[in-house]
């Protein structure tokens, strides 16, 4: 799949007549209310492992040992330490701590298509010509109070669709390489730099910088002031860098995530970043499209890293007494079909889907939803992209029924849909849900 | 309206509902239909209450049982599907217990929720056509021609004003259809539209309302005044030959907004040298400029800037993004610095030349690799070509008539990627997005899967690979050489050869319904082109004909959208009923004086450039505020990726070639690397004018503050200006020295002298350090991380 049938901008922006704008002068006082210190209104943050081009959760989280061969595909299936839970052979170390992760088997949207399908699970949105949604992330950013000195919202090798829409483009991710082991320049300032020094150039810069000031509020110049403060403060507390520098965490540590892989080290820099106190961290992980050799590649290079690295996220963020705070969501824009093809690959499949959820004060253990014998449909509790946003976005402490104003003075509520019951125990109770047997 | 229906709209004012006749339903606009028909009231209804959209049932899988056609494209199908007896939706004989009924007024639970209540007019006519038997559609008596609205524009002050919808259809027929169609206020900030059809004023500005009936979109334009009309006498800056000037102080004044002072001579040349070179002028330039008497100085100017060839460059580039350089397919590498500088070159040739973009359009459209050459002709050469220096033989590649590249674009079999290539000369040359329609009528615009395929076929006879001919021709020279080895003589390398070519043996793209090949139709057209010969010929006429609606208007917009950061139509390559121009009689002037003046670019280029709109200070002011498309003020934006490296350059006399004039979309030059990355750079992969970054980012911003190569520079920089101006001995002198240090600073970064207070505040700085050197970088890297650097202004 091409590239130009993935940028979500690709679709029909008509109507959203700039959206840029007076949204802006509210970043301004958000941020400056935030200060340099975090907040602790809300405290909740997000791991999103997007697994880009779609995984084939028939072979990982639902497995279907009963069907016949060309559904069943390659992998045998083993026990976890849910009981009555088996996964994928080849995700060994995350059954044993599936017990601390909600597993949904029920996702179901009908977007079968890498760019509009990543769209509809990046915001929870259908895409619509009439108005680009904001993608969860950059919800979190603008929703949460975040911390002055380092990006809110992060992404390593972000997703094509990944973009804040009608929030306006200062709320996009901070993007960041897929591999940033050589800290990319311009994330911070060179070691032997004098901090005093930039200190009162920036005062200086400041005093000069009223020229833009003096020819009235215009968003771009609003936004770019902006971002200019934050620079400043980013790079003086050198946030950045020293979250990504990973050397600064033990052997153990960096072996546990895998550290001879892209995919583990920017998971450690996600988690690395979110101690620093950032809200949102993506980390796209491409390579799942497997249209032919579909078991070949899972086998040997897919699920072992992923594998890793979700036991890693889980097991460290909890020895850390961060699991509790920080929500763990692994998904893709749909999953695969259940008929393997005649290249032993499986194609797009939006019908029935698996996501994993982790931390944050969801559930554990729990598995949402199934699908049917052949893995065709949900055959309970099925779950859309919108129900499962809006759960996120719940637990990240956001009131998905507020409205935001787009500048263009259009009233756009968060999310129509209500999120599934897989929140913390109290709010099982009180929909009434219990535990499957 | 007749006076029957006049009169049941005053009764219904009078007494509300009343009973009507059996089979006749009252329309909220006080219309009465006698008899419905599921074409006429139904189906549109269905698109206008969302039943058949992508999320409901119009989903290819339908929606609880039910499945309509995306977006009623099919309206038996429908139809069908409603009166189907096995699936028992209708209930001819007790209308009210229809699941139609009791579904979507949510009397029963429905998925969708309520979509009209019992007590609704909608749920009054589904059930009349129910009780009449619900005949099912018979949609080929007629088919819709045109949709209008009327009043066709409106300026709304005090009062409200009530729209009305026609539909006009192919049997002669003109139908109120005002209350079947869905309406969308493009900017709802402006004003609303309430169920009675009557448009109230919110707040001054202007937009557009659209209406769609039966998938065609009509739009009529609102403007929304100053409530106390201030009719101040024009100054004089208000007033200006220049056709654009005209069209855009005529809305200004109508809508009461004061347009922004003409900017200043320093203001004016950064600006010109930005987006016409990508480069800002020197200190000598700027104080020549503003000390030059002449009045004609700036259009003298102008015309300078667009005979640089750096500008040129600046097209190329520009073309190589709209025409998708780097989506080569499957087997070809695009990347491969050869190919770019080939696609950029020819390109860049023709602008220099400044080649009619007519005739520039028709070599690209029409081209094949030969040329006309006969193939053992063109064997003979490329033989020849292979013995010299790979790098001699692409020089040559701007000379060749026409541009074979845009058609390498390989999938398999040497057939060309049908769709992606549609859609592209679609986007590029017409301004119209097609992608909706690969898959499903188009929800928005008139084109339907039929359209886009037979669109498509216009394109079906390009191959890329080994034609005929050249297979022949390849065999001979191999059979030759062969020939020759056996004789002992010396032989040479006969290379691997490919060619774009036209088959005659092509078959087209079928139709989404029958399966019956389409023909090759242009878009919008009813010409079909024939088989016979390369219709690409065809088409190239079609569309370069003066009276083609969408290639001039085309070009026209994305030339204005290059200078004002967006287009009369934005985006640009989205032209549709349902997305009219802001200005759009002076787009229509623009492509109307393009056409006479021979496709001339430059132009058209320097009458935007000359025009005092185009020259208007980003000075806003009250009136102007929040509003992004009437053109009152010049309005900012982010450099690009090459403007900000080549302002750096010239800023700090960095000796390397100009940004913009790279062929090549990634830079060699590690200093600009991070540069590309974080700034606007497009792709060139797209087939859609969607792969910009409007926006400043957090990135852009760290850069500047922490680029070591940067650094560097700066330091570089600030010794050579020491150098330059040395240290008087005397201190008397050090005052004056100082402020031609910090007027040299300034001249060099902004382009601009400082002012009175930035004087004093610079001096102020170098009094508080004492190396000299150090402070004047100081001052540099200040003033280049001010947002006036970063932003064209």
């Amino acid at each position: 799949m091409s590239r130009a049938t993935r940028n979500r901008r690709s679709f029909l922006r008509v109507g959203t007549a700039s959206l840029f704008g007076v949204s802006l002068s509210e970043i301004t006082s958000r941020l400056q209310a935030a200060g340099p210190v975090a907040s602790e209104v809300s405290s909740k943050s997000m791991i999103l492992l997007w697994l880009d081009g779609a995984p084939s959760t028939i072979d990982m989280w639902d497995p279907k040992p009963d069907a016949p061969d060309n559904i069943r595909g390659d992998f045998a299936t083993i026990s976890t330490n849910v009981p009555g839970v088996r996964i994928s052979e080849h995700l060994p170390k995350t059954a044993e701590i599936l017990n601390r992760c909600t597993l949904i088997r029920s996702l179901q949207h009908n977007i079968p298509e890498h760019g509009p399908g990543s769209q509809l699970m990046l915001t929870g949105h259908q895409p619509s010509p009439a108005l680009d949604y904001p993608s969860l992330g950059s919800l979190a950013a603008r929703l949460t109070t975040g911390t002055f000195a380092i990006p809110s919202n992060i992404a390593f090798h972000k997703p094509a669709a990944d973009s804040a829409g009608y929030l306006g483009s200062a709320w996009n991710a901070f993007e960041l390489e897929n591999d940033s082991d050589n800290i990319p320049i311009g994330l911070s300032l060179d070691p032997s730099a004098d901090v005093e020094r930039f200190r009162r150039r920036v005062a200086l810069r400041d005093r000069f910088d009223k020229q833009l000031d003096r020819l009235g509020s215009n968003g771009v110049a609003d936004s770019l002031k902006q971002f200019q403060q934050q620079a400043a403060s980013v790079l003086e507390q050198d946030t950045v860098r020293s979250a990504l520098s990973i050397e600064r965490e033990s052997e153990a540590i960096r072996e546990m995530y895998g550290q001879r892989f892209v995919f583990g080290r920017n998971a450690l820099k996600a988690r690395r970043l979110i101690e620093a106190g950032a809200r949102f961290v993506t980390v796209g992980f491409s390579g799942w499209d497997t249209h032919s050799n579909n078991f070949t590649q899972l086998r040997n290079n897919l699920l072992p890293q992923l594998d890793r690295v979700v036991h890693a996220l889980v097991t460290d963020l909890n020895q850390r007494g961060m699991l509790e705070s920080t929500i763990v969501c692994c998904c893709g824009e749909f999953g695969r079909t259940p008929n393997v093809n005649g290249s032993a690959g499986r194609d797009h499949w939006s019908k029935a889907f698996s996501v994993l959820l982790a931390g944050g004060g969801f559930q554990e253990g729990r598995v949402y939803g199934q699908t049917d014998r052949l893995g065709h449909e949900p055959s309970e509790d099925p779950c859309t992209p919108a129900e499962l946003s809006a759960t996120l976005l719940k637990q990240l402490g956001i009131d998905t029924n507020q409205t935001i104003t787009s500048s263009s003075g259009r009233p756009i509520r968060v999310l129509e849909a209500s999120g599934i019951p897989v929140g913390s125990p109290s709010n099982t109770a009180a929909n009434g849900f219990t535990q499957p047997h | 309206m007749s006076f029957r229906t006049w009169c049941c709209a005053l009764l219904l004012c009078l007494f509300g509902p009343v009973e009507q006749a059996p089979g006749q339903v009252p329309l909220p606009d006080g219309q009465t239909i006698e008899s419905v028909n599921f074409d006429r009231h139904i189906a549109p209804l269905l698109s206008k209450l969302g039943c058949n959209a992508g999320a409901c049932h119009g989903n290819s899988e339908g929606k609880g049982g039910l499945r309509l056609s995306l977006f009623g494209f099919n309206p038996l199908m429908d139809s069908r599907a409603f009166v189907d007896p096995e699936q028992g939706r209708i209930d001819v004989d007790s209308p009210e217990e229809s699941i139609l009924l009791q579904k979507p007024s949510a009397i029963a639970g429905h998925g969708g929720g309520q979509r009209f209540s019992p007590d609704s007019w909608e749920y009054d006519l589904f059930r009349v056509w129910i009780a009449d038997g619900a005949k099912t559609s018979n949609s080929t008596n007629r088919s819709l021609t045109t949709l209008s609205i009327e009043p066709n524009w409106i300026v709304l002050r005090e009062q409200p004003t009530r729209l009305q919808v026609w539909a006009t259809f192919d049997n002669g027929e003109r139908e109120d259809v005002t209350c079947f169609s869905s309406w969308r206020v493009t900017d709802e900030s402006v004003c609303a539209i309430d169920e009675q059809y009557w448009v109230k004023r919110k707040a001054v500005g202007d937009t557009y309302l659209v209406a769609t009936y039966a998938g065609q979109p009509a739009s009529v334009r609102i403007v929304v005044p100053h409530a106390k009309v201030k009719r101040p006498n024009q100054s004089r800056e208000e007033q200006s030959d220049n056709l654009i000037d005209r069209f855009i102080l005529e809305k200004l004044q109508l809508l009461g907004m004061r347009p922004a002072s003409i900017c200043d001579d320093a203001t004016f040349l950064r600006r010109l040298k930005l987006v016409t070179t990508s480069s800002l002028p020197n200190p000598t330039e700027t104080q020549r400029f503003m000390g030059n008497m002449n009045e004609h100085k700036r259009a003298m100017e102008i015309e300078k800037q667009l005979a640089d060839p750096v500008h040129a460059d600046l097209w190329a580039t520009r073309m190589c993004e709209i025409l998708g350089s780097r989506d080569h397919g499957v087997d070809l590498q695009a990347s491969e610095p050869q190919y770019e500088e080939e696609w950029h070159g020819w390109i860049r040739q023709r602008f220099e030349n400044n080649t009619p973009f007519d005739v520039l359009t028709n070599d690209i459209l029409t081209a094949t690799t030969r040329d006309g050459v006969s193939a053992a002709e063109y064997v003979s050469q490329a033989v020849k070509n292979a013995q010299i220096a790979s790098v001699e033989q692409l020089s040559h590649y701007d000379q060749r008539p026409t541009f074979d590249w845009f058609w390498k674009r390989p999938r398999v079999n040497e057939e060309l990627e049908l769709e992606t290539l549609a859609e592209r000369v679609s986007a590029a040359f017409l301004g119209v997005r097609l992608q909706c329609a690969k898959c499903h009528k188009h929800p928005f615009d008139r084109w339907t899967q039929d359209d886009y395929r037979s669109f498509a076929n216009c394109f079906s006879q390009v191959r890329f690979g080994l034609s005929p001919e050249l297979r022949v021709a390849l065999a001979d020279k191999l059979q030759q050489q062969r020939d020759r080895a056996q004789s002992g003589e010396p032989t040479v390398r006969v290379p691997a050869l490919r060619e774009v070519f036209v088959t005659n043996s092509a078959i087209g793209l079928r139709s989404a319904s029958n399966q019956v090949t389409l023909p090759a139709i242009p878009l919008g057209s009813k010409q079909e082109l024939n088989a016979g010969g390369d219709r690409r010929v065809e088409f190239a006429n079609w569309l370069i004909d003066r009276e083609n609606p969408f290639f001039a208007r085309n070009i026209v917009n994305r030339i204005w959208a290059f200078y004002f950061g967006r287009g009369l139509v934005d985006p640009v390559d989205a032209f549709s009923a349902a997305n009219p121009a802001t200005h759009p009689e002076l787009l229509d002037a623009l492509a109307h004086e393009f056409i006479l003046n021979g496709y001339d670019v430059r132009k058209l280029e320097s009458l935007i450039l000359n025009s005092d709109t185009w020259q208007r200070s980003a000075q806003v002011s009250e009136s102007i505020s929040n509003d992004d498309h009437n053109y009152a003020c010049f309005s900012l934006r982010i450099l690009d990726a090459a403007q900000i490296s080549d302002s750096l350059a010239c800023a700090l006399g960095i000796a390397r070639p100009s940004a913009a004039s790279l062929p090549s979309f990634l830079a060699r030059d590690e200093s600009l690397q991070p540069y590309f990355k974080v700034y606007s750079r497009p792709e060139r992969m797209l087939s859609c004018d969607c792969e910009r970054i409007d926006g400043p980012s957090l990135r852009q911003a760290m850069l500047l503050l922490s680029d070591p190569s940067l650094e560097r520079h700066i330091v570089g920089a600030a010794n050579r200006l020491v150098a330059e101006l040395p240290i008087p001995n005397d201190s008397s002198e050090m005052k004056s020295w100082k402020s031609k240090v910090v007027e040299q600073v300034f001249l060099r970064t902004l382009c601009r002298e400082p002012s009175k207070k930035e004087y004093k505040i610079a001096v102020r700085a170098f009094n508080e350090q004492e190396e000299i050197q150090r402070m004047t970088a100081d001052l540099l890297w200040s003033l280049i991380n001010t947002r006036e650097f970063s932003t064209l202004h």
